[in-house]
């Protein structure tokens, strides 16, 4: 259980790899984060039977994935709970659209498992953005760039609290549930009538200690500033890096239209 | 002003009458008082649930007293004060998890001078300074997580100092040290010219270090003199569930002359 934990929770990991002096992540943070939101919002626009045109999209991850030397595998574990989660939201499609439709060449597939495959992969697809965009940026210069799009501070405040928040939560969810392996007679899962008060105990626990991390800030002159750093300066490879990918999705939303 | 500069060479605060509960609970303090001098280092031990960090906490506004007042260099606690307070009262916390937040050693000891809205460059300096003043400046680029114990106390340590803290408030600084870290700390806590006020149960550090030692028991002040004094007296420390210094025990000879 632990070891799904840590696949799926461990915030440290990606915030070491979005340290590491790569390439990709010395690009400025507002360039890929304006990169990413564009991605997330044209794969997440395109039409639910148009798998062709969507299957091209799978260029940028898998791009970013190789040139960035990201772990692929870790990648993949950190990703497969919230994208089953996402597809899930379509799980009804292949009872509900019973239509058949003809792909290219002669290919027959029935409509709604079509419109459910396309769901999976579009989630797939923008957690896999939003992940690179965390692993080669540090939250800190991700809240930098909300800044500099005008974001309101509040929201940009509000999401690195929130990014603090669940590392304190999963390091509790982590110790709960090692205190209770240790003491379970060697179960391979956690007894349904324990899930309520370690659940329980979890959320007071982390609540504690995001109390004593806050009274921490305040006694630092904390009151509702933004504590982001300076961002990079923007360079040539920026604008390189984000005139390429906009001609890449520009073509893209090209080719729907014609 | 003649009043300003006698109160620079005596007290530096000055507690008086405190009264203080939590919600719903048995009050913790009924008039307590407690005076420190500048440039004092005070240790205030005691069993568990005496009252110790509820009277810290008392100092930096983290615990607000309902009667009572409490001043220090000048400034008496209040809502409108407690920025300005905070400024001058360092305070570090019993688990130096619950201090450090960001994702680097740099980016913690910064978050204190940003939010007092200096530039980068001062922010810099403040860091570089703080950071060589308890030798830390190697763990700059450290995530905080993957320090070890004594080296989170001293990071801990210099996040509070970069706010220029005429008084130093810590809470247990030596739990959880391996005897060369606590020796490390020590010999920094006696290089600091603050006053300080140590919370703790390290009754060999409260001899070593302070120069007077407060026992509290049950929210009272039972006892406020020289640590040699106060750790000869058996009766009071039993009276209170504490014990003599380890090197008093194994000792007694050696110190009763100091």
């Amino acid at each position: 259980m632990n070891k799904l934990i840590n696949a799926l929770f461990n915030i440290n990991y990606i915030e070491e790899l979005a340290r590491r002096d790569q390439w990709l992540n010395r690009i400025n943070s507002l360039v890929k984060l304006l990169v990413t939101i564009v991605y997330i919002v044209s794969v997440a626009s395109i039409g639910k039977y148009d798998i062709d045109v969507l299957l091209l999209y799978g260029v940028y991850p898998i791009l970013v994935l190789i040139t960035g030397d990201l772990p692929i595998r870790s990648m993949w574990q950190k990703m497969i709970i919230p994208v089953f989660f996402g597809a899930s939201l379509g799980i009804l499609n292949p009872f509900l659209d019973t239509n058949v439709i003809a792909l290219s060449g002669d290919i027959v597939i029935s409509a709604g498992w079509l419109s459910f495959l396309i769901l999976f992969i579009k989630s797939m697809f923008s957690m896999l953005a939003a992940l690179l965009l965390v692993s080669t940026t540090t939250i800190e210069e991700i809240a930098s760039a909300f800044s500099q799009l005008k974001v309101p501070q509040i929201i940009t405040i509000q999401f690195l609290l929130m990014f603090r928040y669940i590392t304190i939560l999963v390091g509790e969810l982590d110790r709960t549930i090692t205190a209770y392996s240790m003491r379970s007679g060697g179960q391979r899962s956690i007894d349904f009538s324990a899930w309520g008060s370690l659940m329980g105990q979890m959320f007071l626990r982390a609540s504690d200690r995001s109390i004593r991390l806050y009274e921490s800030m305040k006694l630092r002159g904390f009151e509702g500033q933004s504590f982001v750093g300076s961002s990079r300066k923007l360079h040539i490879v920026d604008g390189v890096y984000l005139t390429f990918w906009m001609s890449v999705f520009g073509a893209f939303i090209a080719m729907r239209i014609t | 002003m003649m009043n300003k500069s006698i109160n620079k060479i005596e007290n530096i605060i000055s507690i008086e009458d405190i009264t203080f509960k939590y919600q719903n609970n048995q009050p913790v303090f009924r008039g307590l008082s407690l005076t420190v001098n500048r440039h004092e280092t005070i240790g205030v031990v005691g069993s568990n649930g005496a009252g110790k960090s509820s009277l810290l906490k008392l100092m930096v506004g983290l615990n607000e007293h309902e009667a009572g007042s409490i001043n220090i260099d000048g400034v008496t606690l209040s809502q409108k004060t407690l920025k300005q307070i905070r400024q001058n009262v360092g305070f570090a916390f019993q688990d130096a998890d619950s201090q450090l937040f960001m994702t680097t050693v740099y980016e913690d000891v910064a978050f204190g001078p940003r939010n007092y809205g200096l530039s980068e460059s001062e922010v810099d300096e403040i860091v570089k300074h703080a950071l060589s003043s308890v030798d830390a400046l190697h763990l700059s680029s450290r995530p905080p997580y993957k320090l070890s114990g004594g080296e989170k106390r001293v990071v801990t340590l210099a996040t509070v100092l970069t706010m220029r803290p005429e008084v130093l408030i810590l809470d247990e600084p030596t739990t959880g040290l391996d005897p060369k870290a606590r020796r490390n700390l020590m010999g920094l806590l006696q290089e600091l010219p603050q006053t300080k006020i140590i919370a703790t149960h390290d009754m060999d550090m409260a001899l070593e270090i302070c120069d007077r030692v407060i026992v509290m028991h049950q929210g009272e002040i039972v006892a406020d003199g020289q640590p040699i004094e106060i750790f000869k007296n058996v009766n009071l420390l039993e009276d209170c569930h504490l014990e003599q210094p380890l090197s008093m025990q194994a000792c007694p000879v050696c110190l009763a002359g100091k």
